[in-house]
């Protein structure tokens, strides 16, 4: 991959400022304050309910903020124009938990969508007949591990390597910030733990910002260099996991929640 | 369950809403009494208005000419010449059917896009929906129109503007269908699973593309799927538009009935009813392949596909379409007159009374219709219906309950509304009959189909232990059968009122009847009031059908 995706160590790439989510009534977010600047590399953990998946939505625009404001690489998604909206989110990559692949293509169609954006239409319709770019698809994949299934049906794959492809679509995507929401939500701990090692070394070797929502609290201590804290909508704390007690993480998940 | 759900996907959507299954509740009984009742009221009233002519029903002097025309089934025309013109006839309907399946394909695509719920709203934020909702609703709202209208008043309409040539045909197919598949398109893809069409749009794909990656590759094989069924009903269609004018099938038929020659109107009858049932059993196997969660590779789904192409080819260059007369000068200016004339609409020979009376008997005509095939359908669903293990004696039964319902439809209304005025005086019951009798056979087919999806643990259970077999059959079989049986008539009296229009045109009255002069007369601001009014009668069919099968729900 080229090196020029590294941003300027320090520069912003997201801000979030005051902003706060409803749906319908139903405060998921309210008055979150969060900066994270190029090449770090941030774990948001919580219980469920929490408002984790919402602010990763915030983050890439698919969700805009009720109040205050949102700003990613130095664009407010909600308010831009649809044309400038989507040259920044072609900049931004998202890994959901439940991988978010159509079953019925082909993996090098599915890890090919994760660069769709900077294709014209008639290109990207082309290449469902004849892949196009199969070079990058076979590298990406080579990097996850799963070289060998770059012509399989993705609905023959197992979950592990389900989200190996997920992982080598945003690796052509070849963006400036991954986002994760909780990646391994639906792996087993082995499969997860390869996973996250797999998104921190990416983030690591290529100088990509990675925030990662977790449910495994051990994970996001362990392999993060922040943690950043959600309980019923506010951010609790957010300091290095070395700061980070025992005692928070209790208060963290002991308090009542809502059902979500 | 995702054997159900794919099961399911296979029948055509509009099918599938209908057939979902219904467990009823008190308010849903008390409700069902209520329509029951409103039913019969509507029923009973309907007998009254259709029998209601000033002469005699029936002219015995028909029965004679009905024993002739039977005599001929037995000996049709085998002259080679006429045998020739069959079947390059047949060729030309086949030819109109695929162009027009085809023609349909694409609308519906573009247009099934254009009005998902999917494409309009997912993955938009709160000011974009506003307006994406708006768009929304125009896209539906003009796919209504071409739908209510019957290819056969799309077919009077485009033979009055582009004259005799097979565009006709395949745009009078084409345009009607195509609405109906959008709406079917729509639903296909608005059920599909979005998450990764709104990870697509996370990671700026544009709307399009995301589309063509994400939710076409689960949809387009309910598309193709759909085409074929589609098809099936095209060959029907191509068969009546030919009984107007524009050639193939109906039109040798509508010449030898006019000439009384029955050994060639039964030549016709036989070529109509072989490829009626060839199409059926095409069309149900690629169905059933696909119920069976096979795809592209397998041998039949495959060979039917590729078999496709080759028929698009083959029409393209049987029929030798000319596109030119749609650009041609001649034409628009043909267009704009038209338009000149129909508006403002007016009443033109017409009366506001008569109108209504024409609605009026409109409906009585569709009610009948659909009380006749719901009645026989009924009764030759169970024995339709293959099982497993079943005896040389029961085989036979249901092959024999089978070809007659095959029979039944593949003969077009009109054709049967023709066959019914030998030896009826014209007027709404002939046309009621003839409907009644082509509708049979689709719902017969319908419900045969049901029965065969039927769980069969209970009444296994219940035979397990002891209980005889006619008592089975009305506490596992009938209970679980009916609510299907009713929807399945009330999506198809939906269709049935649409259809009004075409025995209408032979004479059987109702609104059809009165459109048609109009046409003939050029009186193309009546025709248009005319129109609107059989559109507005469409709907509230619609309407009324919708609301009973909720009700039942
Ligand atoms: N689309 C939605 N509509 C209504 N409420 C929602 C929606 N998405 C999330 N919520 C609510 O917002 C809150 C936060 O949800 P979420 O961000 O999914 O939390 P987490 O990912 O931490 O489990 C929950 O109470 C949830 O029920
Ligand atoms: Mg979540």
């Amino acid at each position: 991959m080229t090196s020029g995706l590294s941003g300027t160590a320090g520069e912003l790439l997201f801000a979030v400022r005051g902003a706060g989510v409803r749906y319908d009534g139903v405060v998921a977010l309210e008055g979150c304050d969060l900066e994270i600047t190029a090449g770090e590399r941030v774990a948001v953990i919580g219980p469920s309910g929490a408002g984790k998946s919402t602010l990763i939505a915030l983050l890439n625009g698919m969700v805009a903020p009720t109040d205050g404001t949102v700003t990613a690489l130095g664009c407010d998604l909600a308010r831009a124009p649809a044309r400038t909206a989507r040259k920044v989110r072609r900049q931004i990559g998202t890994i959901y938990q439940h991988f978010d692949l159509v079953e019925e293509l082909r993996v090098v169609h599915n890890v090919n969508a994760g660069r769709l954006g900077a294709w014209p239409f008639w290109r990207a319709a082309l290449s469902l007949v004849r892949p196009s770019g199969v070079g990058e698809v076979r590298g990406a994949l080579e990097r996850v591990g799963i070289p060998e299934k770059l012509d399989a049906r993705t609905s023959t794959l197992s979950g592990g390597q389900k989200q190996r492809v997920a992982v080598a679509k945003v690796l052509v995507q070849q963006p400036r910030a991954i986002l994760a929401d909780e990646p391994i939500a639906s792996l087993d701990p082995r499969l997860g733990g390869e996973v996250i090692d797999l998104l921190t070394e990416i983030s690591a070797d290529l100088g990509t910002t990675l925030v990662t929502s977790l449910h495994d609290v051990t994970m996001a201590l362990g392999r993060f260099e922040r943690v950043v804290a959600l309980r019923a909508g506010r951010i609790e704390f957010d300091r290095p996991p070395g700061a980070v007690s025992s005692g928070d993480i209790e208060d963290l998940y002991a308090a009542v929640e809502p059902a979500s | 369950m995702t054997e159900t759900l794919r099961r399911q996907a296979s029948e055509p959507v509009e099918l599938r809403e209908a057939a979902s299954g219904a467990v009823p509740t008190a308010s849903s009984r008390r409700a069902a009494r209520l329509w029951g009742a409103a039913l019969l009221v509507v029923v009973v009233a309907s007998v009254v208005a259709a029998s209601w002519t000033a002469g005699p029903l029936l002219r015995p002097e028909g029965f004679s000419l009905v024993g002739n025309f039977l005599g001929a089934a037995l000996r049709p025309a085998t002259d080679v010449a006429f045998l020739q013109l069959i079947a390059s006839a047949a060729v030309t309907t086949v030819a109109y059917a695929v162009l027009g399946t085809v023609l349909s394909l694409v609308l519906g695509l573009v247009g099934g896009v254009l009005s998902s719920e999917v494409w309009w709203l997912a993955g938009r934020h709160e000011r974009a929906r506003r307006r994406g909702a708006a768009g929304w609703a125009m896209v539906r709202g003009v796919l209504v129109l071409p739908r209510a209208i019957h290819e056969v008043i799309w077919g009077l309409i485009f033979l009055s503007v582009l004259g005799l040539t097979p565009l006709v045909a395949v745009l009078a197919i084409g345009i009607p269908f195509g609405a109906v598949t959008a709406k079917v398109f729509a639903e296909l893809l608005d059920e599909t699973p979005r998450r990764a069409y709104t990870a697509a749009l996370a990671s700026g794909t544009p709307r399009l593309t995301a589309l063509l990656y994400t939710l076409m590759p689960a949809a387009w094989s309910d598309l193709l799927s759909y085409g074929f069924y589609r098809f099936e009903c095209a060959i029907r269609s191509a068969a009546i538009l030919g009984l107007i004018g524009a050639g193939g099938l109906g039109f040798q038929l509508a010449l030898s009935l006019q000439t009384l020659n029955y050994p060639e109107v039964w030549t016709a009858l036989y070529a109509l009813i072989l490829l009626s049932a060839a199409t059926d059993l095409w069309s149900s196997a690629v169905r059933r392949r696909r119920a069976s969660g096979a795809g592209a590779s397998d041998r039949v789904i495959g060979g039917s596909l590729v078999a496709g192409a080759v028929l698009v080819v083959g029409a393209l260059w049987w029929v030798q379409l000319d596109l030119a007369v749609l650009v041609a000068g001649d034409t628009w200016q043909l267009v704009l007159q038209i338009l000149e004339d129909a508006w403002p609409p007016g009443l033109g020979g017409a009366t506001v009374l008569g109108l209504l009376q024409a609605a009026l008997i409109t409906v009585a005509m569709s009610v009948l219709a659909i009380v006749i095939a719901f009645a026989g359908a009924s009764a030759l669903a169970f024995p339709g219906a293959a099982g497993t293990a079943l005896s040389p004696g029961r085989w036979l039964v249901v092959l024999v309950t089978r070809g007659f319902l095959i029979v039944l439809r593949a003969l077009p209304p009109p054709v049967w509304a023709l066959l019914f005025l030998f030896v009826m005086a014209p007027g709404v019951l002939p046309g009621a009959m003839a409907l009644g009798v082509y509708t049979l056979g689709v719902l017969g087919r319908l419900m045969t189909e049901s029965v065969e999806n039927l769980d069969r643990r209970p009444q296994e259970a219940m035979r397990a232990h002891g209980v005889p077999r006619p008592t089975v059959f009305c506490y596992a079989v009938v209970p679980a059968a009916a609510p299907r049986f009713v929807a399945f008539g009330l999506y198809r009296w939906e269709v049935t009122i649409r259809e009004t229009v075409v025995v209408g045109v032979v004479g059987a009255g109702g609104l059809g009847l009165v459109l048609n002069q109009q046409l003939a007369a050029f009186d193309y601001s009546a025709a248009v009031t005319t129109l609107g009014v059989i559109v507005l009668l469409t709907a509230m069919v619609d309407a009324t059908s919708a609301g009973v099968r909720r009700s039942l729900r």
